[in-house]
């Protein structure tokens, strides 16, 4: 893997098709970790941040399960800006390591299945990243990764807090187990907010695309366990798993309602979505994001075949800004952006060699 | 008794205030008390809502809490709600039980323990014996909560089964080690 496709090309693991229902896009484990005797990141100088990024980076398994890994450590502050957007749109890397870069890292695989973060608001925050609902296969991955570490690295460990970790939230196991969803129908029919509501009381939490505090953007939603301590890391994965199933349940429910009660409402408003995609000239990136909502929906409903599934889960990672900034490869402006946005949504969408004549 | 003011009238009104710990007295007849009470209210502040989520820690105001390993004081970290060090959890036990239990719901670890000893490396390569491990550990804690409920011939039991599970895991460690001794003398 070169550097080149790891911060500039839209391509990530999460974009290979893998749930049959088309509505859980990715799964993503996370461990916190932190090393014994060392101040939590927030109080270390950059010498001592940097210090600890490289014995972080030493310990990193080449062996075994771990052999082909072929790990590529980056360092933030020698990232530039649409790099750093770019890992941002991966959900290789979150927003709070950003604000400070100097002694930060980020370790990932050839696969862009594993991803380590150095210095965020742990020392070490590792996180297994898999297309689909396979929390499962991610948490044999994430934790034969602790294993090895553990076995280099002296981790911060209390009898009856588990893991220490910097923030109490996250005490205990450190795991964040989550899943990426797309719910459409249970958006246009309302059903959306009743359901999350009721989330806290499965010991669940919802969240925007990009984590805490950020904002659903293309009916995608990421769902994800809110205790880390006193239940085992199986038992949040299964309830995380069992949990999906029934929004996903759901959620084919509310498809089927439409189709039933809705259908040429809907057939027409995902016919005007592939319209638009394929014939605009400006799309911003929240209306390119709608239309690519209704378009899946079309796609999971059997009611649109203008593009390929796998398709269209590149298509929303590639319309994000800082890959258009990546191909252009100087600064646009918004409505330059735009324009850059609708023409690569009419090349996926019609193919390129029509987009040029259109 | 006569008015402490005018010294004329019969005292009618008494007046006890007690501010910072100090207590002064009144007694005033009601003409003088009319205008003289100076009744005075302290000011609150505005609410700090960290303060509410985190609890206000009163031992602190006077004798700052120091975690020795980082030496972050209580009130900067309960400020910034993130901990300074491992240590801290150690340091600031007394004020980070509550909110651990208002958080986690005042359970006890029984996820994944760190890797402490040789043993560790069998339980990976072997689930069954991770599950007993994990089974282990979900009676321990069962049995920390049955001795506070002084429910002790529960207590016994779960005890019994923690010390088979743990004679279970042991010999599997112990076969382990004999297998990888083996493979060591032939090769």
């Amino acid at each position: 893997m070169t550097m080149q496709n790891l911060t500039a090309l839209p391509y990530v693991a999460w974009v290979e098709p893998q749930d049959e229902h088309r509505i859980v896009l990715s799964t993503r484990l996370r461990l916190a970790r932190n090393l014994s005797g060392r101040n939590f990141p927030h109080r270390l100088n950059d010498a001592e941040a940097e210090e600890i990024c490289g014995k972080l980076a030493a310990a990193l398994p080449q062996d075994g399960e771990f052999a082909g890994e072929d790990w590529q450590i980056l360092r933030l502050d020698e990232l530039l800006e649409r790099e750093q957007g770019v890992l941002l749109e991966k959900h290789l890397l979150s927003r709070d390591i950003l604000q400070h870069t100097q002694g930060r890292a980020l370790a990932v695989n050839a696969a862009q299945t594993l991803a380590l973060m150095f210095n965020e608001e742990d020392h070490l925050r590792m996180q297994a990243i898999l297309p689909g609902l396979q929390p499962e296969a991610a948490w044999q991955r994430l934790s034969a990764l602790d294993d090895r570490l553990s076995e280099r690295l002296d981790f911060a460990f209390d009898d009856k807090l588990g893991f220490l970790t910097a923030c109490p939230t996250n005490l205990g196991t450190g795991l964040r187990a989550s899943v990426m969803l797309h719910l459409p129908a249970l958006q246009i029919t309302g059903r959306l907010e009743g359901i999350f509501a009721q989330l806290p009381q499965a010991g669940m939490t919802v969240r925007g695309v990009y984590g805490e505090g950020s904002q659903s953007e293309g009916n995608l939603f990421q769902i994800s366990n809110r205790l880390t301590l006193g239940l085992t890391e199986e038992e949040i994965i299964s309830r995380l798993r069992r949990l999906t199933e029934q929004l996903v349940a759901q959620e084919v429910q509310a498809e089927e309602w439409l189709r039933a009660n809705r259908l040429l409402w809907l057939q027409d408003k995902i016919g005007r979505a592939c319209g638009i995609l394929s014939s605009a000239y400006l799309l911003s990136s929240a209306e390119a994001m709608q239309q690519i909502s209704l378009v899946r929906l079309g796609l999971a409903m059997g009611l649109c075949d203008k593009i390929d599934w796998r398709e269209l889960n590149l298509l929303m990672l590639a319309v994000q800004t800082p890959f258009l900034l990546t191909d252009s490869r100087e600064n646009l402006s918004a409505a330059e952006r735009d324009a850059a946005r609708a023409k690569l949504c009419r090349q996926k969408m019609c193919g390129s060699a029509q987009a040029d004549i259109l | 008794m006569l008015c402490d003011k005018c010294g004329k009238k019969s005292a009618t009104v008494h007046i006890k205030q007690v501010i910072n710990g100090k207590q002064t007295e009144q007694h005033l007849c009601a003409d003088c008390a009319g205008g003289a009470v100076d009744v005075q209210m302290p000011s609150f502040g505005s609410l700090d809502l960290h303060k509410l989520f985190w609890g206000t820690p009163a031992a602190d105001v006077r004798r700052p809490k120091i975690c020795p390993g980082c030496g972050i004081s209580w009130a900067e970290a309960a400020k910034g709600g993130r901990l300074g060090c491992a240590r801290c959890y150690a340091a600031f036990a007394d004020e980070l039980r509550p909110q651990v239990a208002q958080m986690h719901g005042g359970k006890r670890h029984i996820g994944k323990v760190k890797m402490l000893n040789p043993t560790a490396q069998v339980l990976l390569q072997d689930s069954a014996l991770a599950n007993k491990n994990y089974e282990r550990l979900a009676l321990q804690k069962q049995l920390g909560e049955l001795v506070d409920l002084e429910k002790f011939e529960e207590a016994a039991a779960v005890r019994d089964k923690i010390r088979s599970l743990e004679a279970e895991l042991q010999q599997a460690v112990q076969q382990a080690n004999a297998a990888d001794q083996k493979a060591g003398d032939e090769r």
